[in-house]
């Protein structure tokens, strides 16, 4: 491979216009699904809103929205893990095995495998019950993960998962979000990077939004990763990239 | 045995055989990843695939079934379109999701077209945001009853 350019754009939809002139608990729901790490881009939205109308959630929807993310980080992991053990040539089944679980226990814990919807504005839409706290972790205390460099991050999610959801804050699970003027930024850490929400609110409404995805980042690394490679090589990596994320 | 009853014999065994298994070619149009993870969820070893006789397929010339993931966009109706008529009779087309059965959220926003239906005839529709992999399994399942 000489080089290679990418042509962006097809899967645009027109996610931050049909944003405007919604609530901010119904353009939740259009930010949730930007890419696909939906607790991540929700998230970041949510923290946007906070912002703008200055508001704090509580501390229990503060500590379940992490365990949220960390699932959310682990289960996109070992999926770009599975594909890339799959086009690299090597049996990608335990992995997938283990995920699988995984949005098993999500789906027992919070209704949903891939945990749409759940991040809120002003908090968390549904509340984490001790057994199901205990249950959602399972599914990762025997894996294994590749002893190299770069799951570090991941390693350190599935460390906290199997610790954190034990010791939540008792408390609400949402707070008001006021009507009122302002903008705000929000930031999250999700599996595939930095996502940036930025909102401006007014009279309970959007009136303008703007999301910056890892798959902005993530497409110039391609491409540039793919220089003087062979391009057997690019099933491997392309793992994990998203074309809605940046397409919008 | 005659060579015309041996090609007859031959068919049968095939038709059996081959409409007993089907080929499997996912399509993204605008999808945010949701529907993609659960498809890809649908080869780890609990969903069985290959026993059921479902494979994936890495081109649409190999398919009998094109399963659709995402809102049509105008400038995806073309691409999927060609995709569809790249594959050999008989095949089928299943809307995975509630993007690609009206378009889902996006429906009605200006780059959008709609549903699969916009652009090729549609077999099935897999209702859900994203629907799970055994919704998608059991709709896959019916369409081999159906044309077994």
């Amino acid at each position: 491979v000489i080089q290679v350019d990418t042509r962006l754009g097809y899967a645009h939809r027109g996610i931050l216009r049909l944003m405007r002139e919604k609530t901010p608990a119904e353009a939740a729901g259009l930010a949730a699904r930007l890419s696909a790490s939906t607790v991540a881009n929700g998230l970041a939205f949510a923290r946007a809103v906070e912002a703008a109308t200055g508001i704090e959630p509580p501390p229990r929807a503060i500590a379940i929205r992490l365990v949220l993310l960390d699932l959310e980080r682990v289960a996109l992991g070992l999926h770009d893990l599975a594909e890339t053990l799959d086009a690299s040539g090597r049996d990608p089944a335990r992995v997938r095995r283990t995920r699988e679980d995984l949005l098993r226990a999500c789906e027992a814990a919070f209704g949903h495998r891939l945990l749409m919807d759940l991040v809120v504005p002003g908090g968390i839409a549904r509340d984490l019950s001790p057994e199901a706290a205990r249950a959602v972790a399972a599914p990762l205390e025997r894996l294994k993960l590749p002893g190299v460099a770069g799951f570090d991050s991941l390693r350190a999610s599935v460390a906290t998962l199997l610790t954190r959801p034990r010791t939540l804050p008792e408390g609400a699970l949402s707070a008001a979000v006021p009507i009122t003027i302002g903008e705000g930024l929000g930031q999250s850490e999700g599996g595939r990077g930095t996502h940036f929400h930025w909102v401006q609110v007014r009279d309970g409404r959007i009136l303008q939004a703007f999301a910056r995805d890892p798959a902005w980042l993530a497409w110039p690394r391609f491409q540039s990763a793919m220089e003087g490679r062979m391009l057997a090589d690019l099933p491997v990596l392309a793992a994990g990239l998203s074309v809605a994320g940046v397409d919008g | 045995m005659s060579e015309v009853e041996l090609a007859a014999q031959l068919n049968v065994a095939a038709q059996t055989r081959l409409g007993r298994s089907l080929a499997l070619f996912c399509a993204q149009a605008a999808d945010c990843g949701g529907c993609t993870l659960e498809l890809a969820a649908l080869r780890g070893p609990l969903y069985r695939l290959r026993q059921l006789g479902l494979g994936f397929v890495a081109t649409p010339l190999q398919a009998d079934v094109l399963l659709v993931t995402g809102a049509v966009t105008r400038a995806l109706a073309e691409p999927l379109h060609r995709a569809w008529e790249a594959m050999a009779d008989p095949k089928w087309v299943i809307a995975v999701g509630a993007c690609a059965i009206d378009g889902g959220p996006f429906r009605g926003e200006y780059p959008v077209l709609g549903g699969v239906s916009e652009v090729m005839p549609l077999d099935a529709v897999v209702p859900g945001c994203p629907p799970s992999p055994t919704a998608i399994l059991g709709a896959m399942t019916a369409l081999l009853a159906a044309n077994a």
